[in-house]
C-alpha cells in the first residue's frame, strides 16, 4: 500500500474468505477484517519510510506468510504513483473488454452457420 | 413405677425423631482399580481429576516445547505450516479446556465438600459423569492425532473452523471434545452452587465460596459450544435442529463487530464470547436484546395474579407449595396453613 505522507488515510476492511487482522505496529493497533462485515479504522503517518506488518488472526496454514507493506511518500510522489497505477488498470480494462469483445465476436460468427 | 413409664415415653419419642436410613442392598466394597472406576466418592474424583490434568498439562507441555523448537531459529523447517498449526492448536486446546478448567473442578471436588461438611457433593454420581465426560472429551480430542488433528487453533473462530476451510475430521473431534468437556464442567459446577453459595460464604468463609465462583463461568461454556458448532454449518452429525442457523458466523449478517474474533487475547474466553454478542449469543442471559427475552422479561414484570387461598403458606409467600419454598417454609407449615 502507498500512502501520502501527513494525511490521513481512512481504512475500510473487509474479507472474503476468513478472518484477518490488519495490523502495522508502527501505525497503530489492529483492526479485524471480517468477512460479511466492513471494519474501518485510520492512521496518519509522519515520518516517510516503509512500514511492516503481518496478518494478526489466525487464517490457515499460511498465516505467518501473509504479511503487510506501507510505503508513505509525500504527496507529489503519492500522486504521481496514483495516477500510473490509474492509467495502467484503465490499459488492463480496455485490453480485456476489447479481448472480451473479439471472443465474442468469434463465438457469434462460429454460431450462425 | 410412675418413673419408669416416664422413661419409656421419652425413649419412644426419641426413637420416633431419630432420622432413618434404609438400605435396600449391601454391597462389599469395590477394592483395587474398580473402586477407582465405579467411585461416586469426591475425593476419589477429585483425585482422578488432578492425574488426568497432570496427563493433559505434561501433553500440552510437550506441544509447546515442539512449537518452541521450531520458533527457536528462523525459517526452521522443524514442523511444516501444517503441522505446526495442528500442534498449536492442540496444545492451546489442551491447556484451556483439559488443564485450566478441569483443574479447578479437581481441587474444588476434593476440597470443597470437605470445607463445607458436606458428606458428598449434591449428586455424586452425577459428578462421577462430569469426569468421565472430561476425560473421553479428551480422548477424543487427541483420537485426532491418529488420523488429522484440528488446526484452526483452540478458540476455532468460524469461519476458519468451517467445514469450508478445516475439512478435516479433527475439526469434529474438537467440537466433540469441547461439547463433552463443556458439559462435564458445567454439570460439576452446577454440583458445587447446589451447596448454595450464599450459606457457604455465610457460614464458611470465602474459601469454598471462591471455588464455586471460579467455576461459574463454566456455566457459560454451552453458548461457546453452540457456536462453534453452528460454524459447521449445521450439516454436522452433532449439530441439532435448533443449533443450525450460523449464530457466530459473520457473514450470516447478524455479528457485531466484536464477534468476528478479536485483538486481545482475553476476548476469545467463553465468557466474554457470550457477552458481547447480543444477538448472537444463545443463552436467554445473554441475549437481553432479543425479541423472545424481551417478552419475557415484561411477562415476569406483569403482576402475577393472586394465588388461590388453599395455596396460601404460614410463610407468607402467597404462591408457595410445599416444594418451592424450602427451607423457609417446611413442608408441614405449608400443609398446616392449608
Amino acid at each position: 500500500m502507498v500512502v501520502p505522507l501527513g494525511m490521513t488515510v481512512i481504512l475500510r476492511i473487509t474479507s472474503d474468505d476468513v478472518a484477518h487482522s490488519w495490523w502495522i505496529p508502527a501505525l497503530g493497533g489492529k483492526m479485524d477484517a471480517v468477512p460479511g462485515y466492513v471494519n474501518k479504522t485510520w492512521f496518519k503517518a509522519t515520518k516517510v519510510g516503509t512500514y511492516r506488518g503481518q496478518c494478526a488472526e489466525l487464517c490457515g496454514r499460511n498465516h505467518a506468510n501473509m504479511t503487510a507493506r506501507v510505503r508513505v511518500v509525500p504527496f507529489d510522489e503519492y500522486k504521481a504513483w496514483f495516477d500510473r497505477e490509474a492509467a495502467d488498470i484503465k490499459v488492463a480494462r480496455d485490453e480485456g473488454a476489447k479481448q472480451r469483445a473479439e471472443i465474442n465476436k468469434q463465438e457469434s460468427t462460429t454460431q450462425t452457420p | 413405677m410412675a418413673i419408669t413409664s416416664d422413661t419409656e415415653t421419652t425413649t419412644a419419642r426419641r426413637t420416633l425423631a431419630r432420622p432413618q436410613i434404609l438400605s435396600h442392598e449391601a454391597r462389599p466394597e469395590a477394592r483395587g482399580w474398580t473402586s477407582w472406576i465405579t467411585t461416586t466418592d469426591h475425593k476419589k474424583i477429585g483425585i482422578m481429576y488432578l492425574y488426568t490434568v497432570l496427563a493433559f498439562f505434561l501433553l500440552g507441555g510437550v506441544e509447546a516445547l515442539l512449537l518452541r523448537i521450531q520458533l527457536g531459529a528462523p525459517d526452521n523447517t522443524f514442523l511444516s505450516p501444517e503441522k505446526y498449526n495442528q500442534i498449536f492448536t492442540m496444545h492451546g486446546t489442551t491447556m484451556i479446556f483439559l488443564v485450566v478448567v478441569p483443574l479447578w473442578a479437581g481441587f474444588a471436588n476434593y476440597l470443597v465438600p470437605l470445607m463445607i461438611g458436606a458428606r458428598d457433593v449434591a449428586f455424586p454420581r452425577i459428578n462421577a459423569w462430569s469426569y468421565w465426560m472430561f476425560l473421553f472429551g479428551g480422548i477424543a480430542l487427541y483420537a485426532s492425532v491418529f488420523f488429522q488433528p484440528p488446526e484452526a487453533g483452540w478458540f476455532s473462530y468460524v469461519p476458519l473452523s468451517s467445514k469450508e476451510y478445516s475439512p478435516s475430521d479433527g475439526q469434529d473431534a474438537w467440537i466433540y471434545m469441547v461439547h463433552l468437556t463443556g458439559l462435564s464442567s458445567m454439570l460439576g459446577a452446577d454440583q458445587l452452587h447446589r451447596h448454595d453459595p450464599q450459606h457457604a460464604r455465610a457460614r464458611h468463609g470465602l474459601g469454598p465460596h471462591a471455588a464455586v465462583r471460579v467455576d461459574d463461568p463454566d456455566l457459560r461454556v454451552p453458548d461457546r459450544a453452540r457456536a462453534v458448532l453452528a460454524g459447521r454449518d449445521g450439516d454436522d452429525a452433532a449439530a441439532g435442529p435448533q443449533l443450525r442457523h450460523a449464530l457466530l458466523r459473520p457473514d450470516a449478517g447478524r455479528a457485531r463487530r466484536c464477534c468476528g474474533s478479536t485483538s486481545s487475547g482475553s476476548s476469545a474466553t467463553p465468557r466474554s464470547t457470550s457477552s458481547c454478542c447480543p444477538r448472537s449469543a444463545s443463552s436467554p442471559r445473554s441475549c437481553r436484546c432479543s425479541p423472545a427475552s424481551r417478552s419475557s422479561a415484561t411477562r415476569r414484570s406483569r403482576p402475577r395474579p393472586p394465588a388461590s387461598p388453599s395455596s396460601a403458606c404460614s410463610c407468607g409467600r402467597t404462591t408457595c407449595s410445599p416444594r418451592r419454598c424450602r427451607p423457609s417454609c417446611s413442608r408441614s407449615s405449608c400443609s398446616r396453613a392449608s
